[in-house]
């Protein structure tokens, strides 16, 4: 299909700017070098207080509407949280329960949104997704082995799943499941999650928390199906869309803030008598990765005003298109952050790691550049 | 780039697109520039020309100029509506591009009332083209190191002119030039000495020599002063305010700032006209656009195309700005189309395969070589106007606020 040449517009609301300038604020503040350190040592890898203010300020509802318990405001309003919360390498599992509360909603499931969204606004529960498989090692929404195989009036669950982003942190995990061949969403309760053995993975960015989780043999009622066949697979790609977009907008703020730091430090360190930010070679890279995060931040905000969820159109091209052009811009920023910063970039105690680590997470989870490019062909080209 | 448009915005356009439609001239039997960089004889000249009139006299130019000088009064959307238009329907570039794109808004922004009424109109009309005299075979980038040197002769006000400028762009056709000239050799520094002439080129002792540009074309000159004379009204501004004017020319020529007439300088061409020449280029004896990484390459240009309109957008609103770089986007503004076209014009020779090697008249050539033309004419861009390295000096410096190279 041609690009679309129609007019293109990005989200720019007042509130849009008000909850900038608050969120700045408040990030810049709670989410020091100190403090997410800190808290990268800690077995869950968040602050509770933390998490509840974010309940008490509308965050954990802010694209959720308000008849549920949640702010009322936009997919453009929660990127922008999710940018900063990237500028401040702020950890918690809200990207997690954002994600999950967007599929408890799209799977339309009044029980399910009765029972949950409530709690998940408010900061009292947790849920998140089990979307991606070791088994086959795929990016797409509807590559699923898992099954769920019926049992009188209860599912059996098998196979693993992995990447389960604060999977230990979860009152409730949802995950994608085959039925009878046809992909499915399954919602476990609070009860069978907490009996599910997660092994908690190791990751390059370590102030993240995930698990791999083997599923065989657990029961689940009938009732815990979200979305089933069609509808399943129709919210799937909704929430791979988005997720494209917070996390892109997670690497654009990553990569602002590695920036930040790098240019704080070529200002002020010198070498054979000048400030190494003089030197072309430090500040030329600099400037190719401002064009990066540049071209990142609108790609992601109008991925974000476009977005409807669907494939195949507009809202799947600009959701790929950001995630392609933002994790180049992240890994690049963050490459140059250690680099620039000479024998200190190389310790721990340098904060450059930090982002490039950051980044790396964001960049390969839910489909590298190179992935994203190829569907994207797929949508443009042929 | 449209924005949500009233009705009378949305009418305009229509009327505009529909009247470029029905009065693009017809293509004519020589090759056309692609840039305004690229005018090499008289008969493209003479086309453009003709062209860039009968869009002035059919009121598409100029139009957010007041009237009083020759443009039209209207707010600025007016003319990025032509602008688009312009684009959409593929007319040709305005050839007085130096006049209307940055000597014209200088004039209106340090000239004098009488400067104005002189040389605005015909800068419109493309009665009176211009050129710029900025560069000379000693200093380009370190440009506040000009030579050429302007004395006063006491008795008649008149300057002297001795030196010489190079790569001037459309210095054969030209009427007039905007100087860059030393005046006060003795100056406390060698910005402090210049000043800035709205200059003849029809005087004594001015000579422009074309020189052959890399395609074997014509398009810029080496224009040498021999004591040539031009009058005291020729100074705008005052003797030394030189450096801070000719700033200003390059915020104009960059597109750092707005305030040009209007108008396109290149012929613009999209990643859609690549791709669509990838449609019937074979690689290696498959189609190129089986290509794995061609395919990639194609969709990441895809992406910086959409990624540079919609910045645009965004560099028109300050909230979706990082606060840290309000003014990122229009200082990259010149670095990211030039090294955009580059990029563009680079792969679109690569994925011919064999067949990149033909250039332009080979009558094997893909798309009459325009490609492999568009690829060497693509340096104008990384090159004139301020080097892509200069351009990231600049941005190290007032963007990201780093220590000065130099
Ligand atoms: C097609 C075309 C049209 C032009 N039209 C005009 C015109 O109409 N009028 C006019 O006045 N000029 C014109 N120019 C001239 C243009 O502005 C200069 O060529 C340009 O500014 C570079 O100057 P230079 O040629 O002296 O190269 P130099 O300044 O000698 O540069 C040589 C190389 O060194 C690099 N370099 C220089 N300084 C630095 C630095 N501080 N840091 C890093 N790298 C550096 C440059 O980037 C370049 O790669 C035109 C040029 C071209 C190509």
């Amino acid at each position: 299909m041609n690009l679309s040449e129609a007019p293109l517009h990005i989200d720019c609301s007042e509130e849009l700017g008000l909850l900038t300038e608050a969120a700045t604020n408040y990030l810049r503040d709670k989410s020091t070098f100190e403090e997410m350190r800190k808290l990268a040592d800690t077995e869950s890898g968040y602050d509770t207080e933390t998490w509840q203010e974010l309940a008490d300020m509308g965050w954990l509802g802010l694209a959720v509407p308000e008849e549920f318990g949640g702010s009322g405001l936009g997919i453009s309003e929660l990127t922008k949280i999710c940018e900063l919360m990237g500028r401040f390498l702020f950890s918690s599992p809200f990207l997690a329960n954002t994600l999950a509360t967007q599929v408890i909603l799209q799977s339309k499931s009044e029980n399910h949104i009765q029972d949950w969204v409530s709690d998940l606004c408010s900061g009292s529960k947790i849920a998140t997704l089990a979307l991606t498989e070791p088994n086959n090692d795929s990016w797409e929404p509807t590559a699923i082995s898992c099954t769920a195989t019926k049992n009188g009036d209860s599912y059996t669950l098998s196979g693993t799943k992995n990447f389960v982003l604060d999977g230990q942190n979860a009152d409730s995990i949802i995950g994608s499941f085959l039925i009878d061949g046809k992909p499915a969403l399954i919602m476990l309760d609070a009860v069978i999650t907490s009996s599910l053995s997660q092994l908690p993975e190791k990751l390059v960015n370590h102030a993240r928390r995930s698990t791999r989780i083997n599923f065989d043999g657990v029961q689940v009622p009938t009732s815990a199906v979200l979305a089933a066949g069609d509808d399943a697979v129709r919210v799937l790609q909704y929430i791979f869309s988005l997720t494209y977009i917070l996390l892109s907008a997670d690497m654009a703020g990553t990569a602002n803030g590695g920036m930040e730091l790098t240019l704080e430090y070529a200002r002020v360190r010198e070498q054979f008598g000048k400030h190494i930010g003089s030197y072309q070679a430090i500040s030329h890279p600099l400037v190719n990765a401002m064009l990066l995060i540049e071209d990142s931040l609108s790609l992601i905000y109008y991925a974000a005003t476009v977005f409807d969820g669907t494939w195949g159109g507009e809202s799947e091209i600009a959701s790929r298109m950001a995630k392609s052009r933002s994790a180049e811009a992240a890994d690049l920023i963050g490459r140059r952050a250690i680099q620039s910063h000479g024998g200190m970039g190389f310790t721990w105690e340098c904060h450059a790691h930090l982002f490039l680590k950051r980044a790396q997470w964001g960049q390969f989870a839910y489909g590298d550049p190179v992935h994203q490019r190829r569907h994207l062909a797929a949508l443009i080209i042929d | 780039m449209q924005k949500i448009e009233s009705p009378e915005l949305k009418e305009f356009r229509a009327e505009v697109n529909k009247w470029l439609t029905e009065n693009k001239p017809a293509k004519p039997s020589f090759p056309l520039p692609q840039s305004f960089t690229e005018v090499g004889n008289n008969d493209q000249f003479e086309y453009l020309k003709a062209w860039q009139n009968k869009v002035y006299e059919a009121g598409y130019l100029g139009m957010a100029w007041p009237v009083e000088y020759g443009g039209r009064g209207k707010p600025q959307e007016y003319q990025d509506i032509v602008n688009e238009e312009m684009l959409n329907v593929r007319t040709p570039l305005m050839v007085n591009a130096v006049g209307l794109s940055w000597a014209g808004p200088t004039i209106m922004k340090h000239g004098t009332e009488e400067q104005k009424q002189k040389y605005i109109k015909p800068i419109l009309t493309a009665d009176e083209i211009w050129c710029q005299g900025f560069s000379e075979p000693g200093h380009g980038s370190d440009l506040g190191n000009v030579q050429t040197k302007a004395v006063r002769d006491p008795e008649t006000g008149e300057y002297v002119l001795n030196g010489s400028k190079i790569w001037t762009t459309l210095a054969e056709q030209a009427e007039h030039m905007i100087l860059l000239a030393r005046t006060d050799p003795d100056a406390s520094n060698k910005y402090a000495g210049l000043s800035f002439f709205l200059s003849p080129m029809h005087a004594k002792g001015v000579e422009a020599k074309p020189i052959y540009k890399i395609s074997k074309e014509y398009g810029f000159c080496q224009t040498f002063f021999d004591d040539a004379r031009i009058p005291a009204e020729s100074l705008m501004g005052e003797e030394g305010h030189g450096w801070m004017i000719a700033m200003s020319v390059l915020t104009f020529e960059r597109g750092v700032t707005g305030g040009q007439a209007g108008g396109n300088l290149f012929e613009i061409t999209t990643v859609r006209d690549v791709h669509d020449t990838a449609v019937d280029c074979v690689r290696d004896g498959k189609p190129a656009l089986e290509d794995p990484i061609l395919r990639d390459e194609l969709v990441d240009l895809y992406i910086s195309e959409r990624a540079t309109r919609l910045s645009k957008y965004r560099g028109e609103h300050s909230a979706l700005l990082v606060p840290e770089r309000m003014h990122g986007l229009g200082l990259a503004n010149k670095l990211v189309g030039s090294e955009g076209r580059q990029g563009l014009n680079a792969f679109a020779v690569r994925l011919q395969g064999n067949q990149a090697q033909l250039y332009m008249d080979d009558e094997n050539a893909i798309n009459g070589g325009l490609w492999q033309h568009g690829q060497l004419a693509s340096f104008a861009g990384s090159i004139g106007g301020g080097t892509s390295e200069v351009q990231r000096n600049i941005i190290a410096e007032r963007v990201l606020n780093l220590p000065k190279s130099r």
